[in-house]
Order: C-alpha cells, then structure tokens, then sequence
C-alpha cells in the first residue's frame, strides 16, 4: 500500500454533520458553562485570602496558648516535685554527694 | 502560502511591492489560494481582535472566538476520539479551559494553533481514561454505523469506515494524534511539533510508526 491510499483510506472517514441548529447553540452552551465555571471560581479567591490570614492567625494563638500553658504546667509540676522531695530531706543538710561509695549527705551539727 | 511582498534584495526583509507587481502576482495565483489566503489573514487578524475583547473580560467576544472555530475543534475531538457525543464534551471542555487561560496567550502563535494545542491535551487526557473508553466502545460503534448509513454510505462503505476507525482508536493517542494533525488537518511536521508541545523528529516518529501499524491493520486486516 502507498502512501497515498493509506491517507485517501483514512480521508475516507467522514466527520459526522450536525444540523445547523447544533452550531448556532453550542457556542451559547459554552458561554453559560463560561459563566457558571467563573460563578463557581470567583468567591474563593476574593475570601480566601482573609480566610487564611483568619485561620493562620487562630492557629499561631491556639500554639501560643499551648506553648505558654505547657511550660507554665511543666514548670508547676517540678516545682511541686522539688518541694517534696526537700521535705523529706533532713533540716541541716549541707550537702548531698554522689562518689563510687554510693550516695552520701553532709548534716550540719545542729547543735555547733 | 504564497505572500503579498517581497525580501528586499539588502537587508533580506520585507517591502510592499508597486501596484503593478501586485497585480502581476494576483493573476498568477490561483484564484482558490488567493480567497484562502485573504480568507485565512482577515480571520487571524480577526481573532487578534476578539482574543483582546475577551482577555478584556467580554464573554461575548470569546463566544464570537468559538462560533468562529467551533467545526475545526470538533472535528479534531471526533478524529480523537470516534464519537460524536465526546466531541462534543471535549470540545466544550476545550473551549472552558481556553477562556480560563486566556490571560496567558500572548500571541506568539496563531490563536487557532494555541486553541489546537488545548484541544489536543484534552483529548490526550481523556485517551487516558481507559475504563471508559472500553466501556463506551459498543455503543460508540453502533452510533457511527447508524451515522454513516444515514449519510447515504453503502454497507461495504460502512464497513470500510469502521475498520478504519477501529484501527486508528486502536493507536496509542500520541501516535493518534499526530496521524490526525497531519493527516486531517494538512498541519506539516514543523506545525504539528508545536502543537503537539515536541521536536520535529518526534512527531516525524510518531507519524511513521502510526502509518506502519495502520498499513498492517488496513492491509492484512489483523488487528492487535
């Protein structure tokens, strides 16, 4: 087969025809798929710019508060902790040791 | 595409020819070239008008823009895909995208040409959805044999199309593509290239592999 009969064979082909009807619509049915596709699309981005500076303000606020309130917590809780452990310490501690002998505290003599 | 002026012998450019010269050359070309060419120039022009109306925000322009090259796409959605009601989808669906990016066409192209290249992608996209093509594929045939015979084609005419259809759904798309851009549309290699968005060769490529499948499949009728 030439080249030729292979292009006349695929020409052969025809392409449907549309009644005249079809292409005075199709290019209205465009134009109101235009309108709804810019309809659908043009609320977004006039709010969402003020949605996200919204959003990602909260979210800075909310990680603050945590940030804040989880320190402040933490800082609670071992203060409390150390207190009661001192409590159960002797009134004339010194100083408390750790060597390869093991642990040893060094009491004042209450009565010097 | 025969012009209107000729390179200046100089400096290589362009200058308007006397009004004689011009006449001269009127009467050699033939009529039927010279009504394209004024033809194919006034509707370029035409666009470059109706592109800046709607970049402007005018739908009307834009709906203008698709009264004007609404039988060139449809006839590429229907070449891609071998239905008429995806045609239709597809080139609606072109024409949507094209008025979304608009904004980007700058006029390095032909607007006709940008509008080919959009047309193409979509298509290329929905080659993709191969469940559905397959899905459709009877229904599809049924319509096209219906078609054809209602355009007062013979049984063996209806059959002869068929085949031919089958064989080009058959192509991978970009293969597919090329054969009806070129094929079809006259596009050469150097203008397919741009619309396809690849270098020559490829296109040179993709042309010679379709034609040797379609050739095995018309011929020896064995398809794949």
């Amino acid at each position: 087969m030439k080249p030729f009969d292979l292009d006349s064979q695929l020409k052969r082909v025809p392409v449907p025809q549309r009644p005249d009807e079809y292409w005075e619509v199709f290019p209205r049915r465009v134009r109101v798929r235009m309108t709804v596709s810019r309809m659908a699309r043009e609320p977004f981005p006039s709010r969402r710019p003020q949605w996200a500076w919204a959003g990602g303000f909260a979210g800075a606020l909310v990680l603050a508060l945590l940030i804040w309130g989880g320190q402040h917590q933490f800082e609670h809780f071992f203060s409390h902790a150390l207190r009661q452990d001192l409590a159960q310490l002797p009134q004339n501690l010194k100083t408390f040791m750790s060597d390869e002998h093991g642990q040893h505290a060094l009491v004042s003599d209450p009565e010097q | 595409m025969n012009t209107l002026a000729f390179a200046h012998p100089d400096d290589g450019g362009v200058m308007p020819m006397a009004d004689g010269a011009r006449d001269e050359i009127i009467q050699r070309m033939r009529p039927a070239r010279l009504s394209e060419y004024i033809k194919e120039h006034s509707m370029a022009d035409a666009d470059e008008v109706l592109v800046g109306q709607s970049q402007a925000g005018d739908p009307e322009a834009f709906e203008e823009l698709v009264r004007r090259h609404q039988h060139m796409i449809h006839s590429l959605t229907f070449r891609m895909t071998g239905s008429p009601a995806d045609a239709e989808d597809l080139a609606q669906e072109s024409f949507i995208r094209a008025y979304g990016q608009i904004g980007s066409y700058r006029g390095e192209a032909k607007f006709s040409t940008w509008l080919y290249r959009i047309t193409v992608n979509v298509c290329l996209n929905w080659r993709q959805r191969e469940a559905r093509r397959i899905r459709f594929q009877t229904s599809r045939e049924d319509t096209m044999a219906e078609l054809w015979a209602a355009a007062g084609m013979s049984p063996a005419e209806n059959e002869q199309c068929r085949r031919v259809q089958e064989a080009l759904l058959k192509l991978p798309a970009k293969q597919r593509a090329a054969i009806v851009l070129t094929v079809y549309d006259g596009f050469n290699h150097a203008e397919a290239a741009k619309v396809l968005g690849c270098s020559e060769t490829t296109v040179s490529w993709r042309v010679f592999s379709a034609r040797r499948k379609l050739k095995r499949w018309l011929t020896a009728g064995q398809m794949p």
